[in-house]
């Protein structure tokens, strides 16, 4: 009975002429969306650096779009379904007939839904079409459309039942419009909630609840909220039609249960899920590494977001919620970016990551998958109360425990701040480094290192330890031994940099650096850096090590070799070499399965306590740490790729975005509803 | 006599606490074509609805081959019939057919039947929107007729039909009745007097009266006097069988035949009495005369 009355009804909706115009308007909303994000992918690819996708890019907010055209243009194809019937009299054919109220309201609503998944079928195409140009991510492609059809299906059962408590289609089309609205907007309210309201807003949202089937994550509480929703509104939509020959009070405990049960499972179902990610490469899923890692924590990691973008902060969210699900205790809390300055949070942070004493602040959105950075950043984190900051003493350094200007006693104090131990250490008793030492800091040695020291370092370095070597203008005997063990040489004088005394800098030997070179340390540091008193350095070329400049001088500065305090000027025929240099250099190389890192910078004042709160080398040296500091960090293997990473144009395919999906098939429905119109006429 | 197709004791409803029916009670059996009468808002139409399921009852008792449910022994045939214009003839009456419980067998073998009952065979590929409204009542009598109901329920069939349709209708529902119980709603006296065996007059949600037409059906004349005596009086009058006042002043004369010398010999009976003869006209249909007394006593 129930698939007569449904093959009966969808015989209905295909001869209708409403039923082809309203397709052939979703479709064309549709095919010009779909041929904005292709033409926008295609510009962008080359520059997304492995991060574009196809299925981030067109699939999903193809599917969202699709979802709102479902939203806007269902109402006009269900609000006759069972109030039309009402309107023109004809609904006592039905309710006269041995089909009872539930047959008839699932008949109509089987063929209601077969049309609509019909439909989504078409405007499925144009995702899958982009397969002609490249791998497509199937599991999320097909996780989009899953989701979307449950998604039809729960707005369908609502805009029923709304036409079965109403005698006219447009006010049943109304009715279902306001009660979906709220449903809609309610995902607005997730953007600002805390605690329960969020809990509710999220269980509620219509548009929420399909996001993650859109990334290719299915969560048992997506379908179970479209599911619900779907018998909620079928039971409404029964009641609707039941009340004509029913007395109400046989109704209403009917629906109470109804209402109760959807109220009662919802939540349940929202607390107790199961999730799979069926994204290629697992891309949403945390690696068994940073599962492991997130396990063996000790002490509960918290961020803090400090953006109040509402978007920004459920982005978020949504990015935390693997880690969440990992690791229940690991905290997020929003304040306003006004707290940021209170809490000291670097330049170009947004968000601080802590665990036990430790903070690292890191910017948002990520530069890099969320998984990465933060998995990067907790090791980091796990690794500062076992592994020491160790600031090499003896030698005439800059003193770490200091006061002096000269001195790195506030740089100390920050990084001690940032839960790291900092000991200061001499060497001449020593056989190595302490085994915990993550980094080893040589600041300025006034004299020369005995060879005992040296061997000390040596012995460090190729055990391959973290280096930060901090160089004074003035050489210092047997330092070349250390710097050749670096592959580095320095270059005879100090930096002389005239731009820098026509910007204000207090001596021509302050050395100003616009910006720093392009590297992971340095990326999204944009402030000015003042280097006074610098040393240019220059590679040696087979030192094994990979080397990277971190910072140029101007190209108008020099190296000078006479006095610096009675007008010094750019004298070549004294040998004195022209800018522009390289202040700092980077140092990376393979060992023992990790990467070793060292910086080492022609200039130890920039942290000095005189010199650490000018423009950003505070910033910068907090920067090297941590960079140096996470050298273990990097997860073996290469970074999960994504598989729909590019998109080859081809004709077929600039054929179907720009004429068949925008054009043709809109077209052929406009034709087709026509036709049906002027057959009706005749 | 055979057991009631139909039972109705007590039935009362109520539209917002307006009262719509009250204490109806009446039967109804097979082979019986049962005409229902009554203004506009008597009740007619929620009687069949009550009847058919698509009211809920709210008090009394409906009872269907003396059971409490409906079996789907009965069709509703309402006024206008509830049809679907964008589909065609025969895609409705399967449909129909289907939501009569008929298996899909018996659903073509019932729409064969009926299309060529009811003389649709030509409509049957024709989209129902814009077929007359004669078309459309027989669709729509296709449909309830489709799994040979027991209890036929037919709200106002014949409004808006033409004097030939009209005719082949009443044929058609005279036909019907002698298998089935068929319950009748209409305006039209004279076609309840030609299709029914009985009329139930309804006046205000009230059974006014339960008339047994057959004997309706005898010729009669309407006498108005100055003097009126005694309807005892009255039924000694040559060729009178019975005497009754319709509305105060003029008296209903039931003849035993239809005779055209009758009239002049009560006209001359009735001067040689002196009572004073004031009219003296054909009677037309009883039932009408009934009717309106009937209405006139209940706002009486």
């Amino acid at each position: 009975m129930i698939l007569s009355i449904a093959r009966y009804e969808l015989l209905r909706l295909l001869r209708s002429p409403a039923a082809w115009g309203i397709a052939a308007v979703m479709s064309l909303v549709a095919g010009l969306f779909f041929r904005a994000y292709v033409l926008a992918f295609l510009e962008t690819q080359a520059g997304a650096e492995g991060q574009a996708s196809l299925g981030a890019q067109i699939v999903a907010p193809y599917v969202g779009v699709l979802s709102l055209l479902l939203l806007l243009f269902l109402p006009l194809l269900a609000m006759a379904s069972l109030a039309g019937e009402r309107r023109a009299g004809s609904l006592s054919l039905w309710l006269a007939s041995r089909a009872g109220a539930a047959a008839i309201v699932l008949g109509k609503y089987l063929a209601l839904l077969a049309w609509t998944w019909g439909l989504l079928f078409v405007l499925a195409l144009p995702a899958l079409s982009l397969r002609l140009g490249g791998p497509l991510d199937a599991g999320q492609c097909l996780a989009a459309f899953g989701g979307l059809a449950l998604f039809a299906a729960a707005v369908l059962a609502v805009l029923l039942a709304a036409s079965a408590w109403c005698s006219q289609p447009a006010v049943a089309a109304g009715l279902g419009l306001g009660l979906l609205l709220p449903l809609w907007l309610v995902e607005s309210a997730t953007l600002h909630a805390r605690g329960l309201s969020l809990f509710a807003a999220e269980t509620m949202s219509l548009l929420g609840h399909l996001r993650r089937p859109r990334e290719g994550l299915i969560d048992s509480a997506d379908p179970a909220y479209y599911l619900l929703l779907t018998f909620l509104g079928l039971a409404f939509a029964l009641a609707g039609l039941a009340r004509e020959h029913q007395p109400w009070r046989r109704l209403w405990p009917r629906l109470a249960l109804a209402a109760l049960s959807f109220l009662l499972l919802l939540p349940a179902s929202q607390l107790w899920r199961l999730r799979t990610d069926v994204s290629a490469n697992g891309w949403h899923s945390l690696s068994a590494g940073t599962r492991e890692l997130l396990s063996s924590l000790k002490g509960a990691p918290a961020l803090r977001f400090y953006l109040s973008d509402g978007e920004l902060r459920q982005d978020l969210r949504r990015q935390l919620a693997p880690f969440q699900a990992a690791r229940p205790d690991f905290a997020l809390d929003f304040v306003e970016a006004a707290q940021a300055e209170a809490d000291g949070l670097a330049k170009g942070a947004a968000l601080r990551l802590s665990l036990g004493q430790g903070v690292v602040d890191l910017p948002y959105p990520f530069r890099g998958r969320a998984e990465d950075v933060l998995a990067q950043a907790l090791r980091r984190l796990a690794r500062r109360g076992q592994r020491w900051v160790v600031f090499v003493e003896g030698h005439g350094e800059r003193d770490a425990f200091g006061g002096l200007p000269r001195d790195l006693g506030q740089f100390r104090s920050r990084l001690e701040q940032q839960g790291l131990t900092v000991v200061a250490q001499g060497l001449s008793r020593l056989q190595t480094l302490p085994d915990n030492t993550g980094l080893a800091i040589l600041a300025s040695p006034a004299s020369r290192l005995p060879e005992h020291d040296r061997e000390v370092l040596r012995r460090y370095l190729r055990a391959g330890g973290a280096l930060l070597y901090l160089l004074d203008p003035e050489p210092v005997p047997a330092e070349h031994e250390l710097l050749a063990e670096l592959g580095l040489s320095r270059l005879a004088g100090t930096i002389l940099d005239p731009a820098g005394s026509r910007r204000g800098t207090p001596h021509p030997a302050v050395a100003l650096v616009e910006r720093a070179e392009a590297h992971a340390l340095s990326e999204g540091l944009n402030n000015l850096l003042a280097l006074p008193w610098a040393a240019a350095l220059e590679t040696r070329p087979d030192a094994g090590w990979k080397a990277a400049p971190l910072l140029r001088s101007d190209k108008d500065s020099w190296l000078e070799l006479g006095d610096l305090d009675h007008g010094p000027r750019f004298e070549p025929e004294l040998g004195e070499a022209a800018g522009p240099f390289s202040l700092a250099w980077t140092l990376e190389r393979p060992l023992g399965g990790k990467t070793q890192r060292a910086l080492v910078v022609g200039d130890g004042n920039f942290l000095s306590d005189g010199a650490l709160g000018n423009y950003g080398n505070a910033e910068l040296g907090l920067r090297a740490v941590d960079w140096l500091l996470a050298e273990a960090s990097t997860p073996a293997g290469s970074p999960r790729q994504r598989v729909d990473a590019s998109l080859q144009p081809s004709a077929a395919l600039d054929f179907l975005r720009d004429w068949a999906f925008p054009w043709l098939f809109p077209g052929l429905s406009l034709s087709l509803a026509i036709g049906l119109a002027l057959w009706r006429r005749r | 006599m055979n057991a009631p197709i139909l039972s109705i004791q007590g039935l009362t409803h109520r539209y917002a606490g307006t009262p719509a029916l009250e204490g109806i009670a009446f039967a109804l059996r097979s082979g019986e074509v049962v005409g229902l009468l009554g203004e506009n808002g008597a009740g007619k139409s929620s009687l069949l609805r009550l009847v058919a399921g698509l009211l809920p009852v709210q008090a009394g008792r409906l009872r269907f081959a003396g059971q409490d449910q409906r079996r789907g022994e009965l069709a509703y045939l309402a006024d206008p019939p509830a049809l679907h214009d964008d589909v065609r003839v025969a895609d409705f009456l399967a449909l129909s057919a289907r939501l009569m419980g008929l298996s899909p067998s018996a659903a073509r073998r019932g729409v064969a039947r009926e299309l060529e009952r009811l003389d649709l065979g030509e409509l049957r590929g024709r989209l129902i929107g814009p077929l007359s409204k004669g078309q459309r009542q027989r669709v729509g009598l296709a449909a309830a007729l489709l799994a040979e109901p027991a209890l036929l329920l037919l709200d106002e069939p014949s409004s808006g039909l033409d004097p030939v349709q009209q005719a082949r209708f009443r044929a058609l529902v005279r036909e019907l009745g002698r298998e089935r119980a068929v319950l009748l709603s209409s305006h039209q006296l004279e076609e309840v007097q030609a299709c029914a065996d009985r009329a139930l007059i309804l006046h205000e949600g009230r059974l006014r009266a339960d008339l047994d037409l057959s004997c309706l059906r005898q010729p009669s004349l309407i006498l108005r006097l100055r003097d009126a005596p005694a309807f005892e009086l009255l039924r000694e009058l040559p060729g009178v069988v019975d005497a009754a006042g319709l509305d105060g002043e003029r008296i209903l004369l039931s003849l035993e035949r239809r005779d055209e010398s009758i009239a002049p010999a009560i006209a001359r009976e009735v001067v040689l009495r002196g009572w004073g003869l004031l009219e003296l006209t054909p009677g037309g249909s009883l039932l009408a005369s009934r009717f309106f007394a009937i209405l006139q006593e209940g706002r009486a």
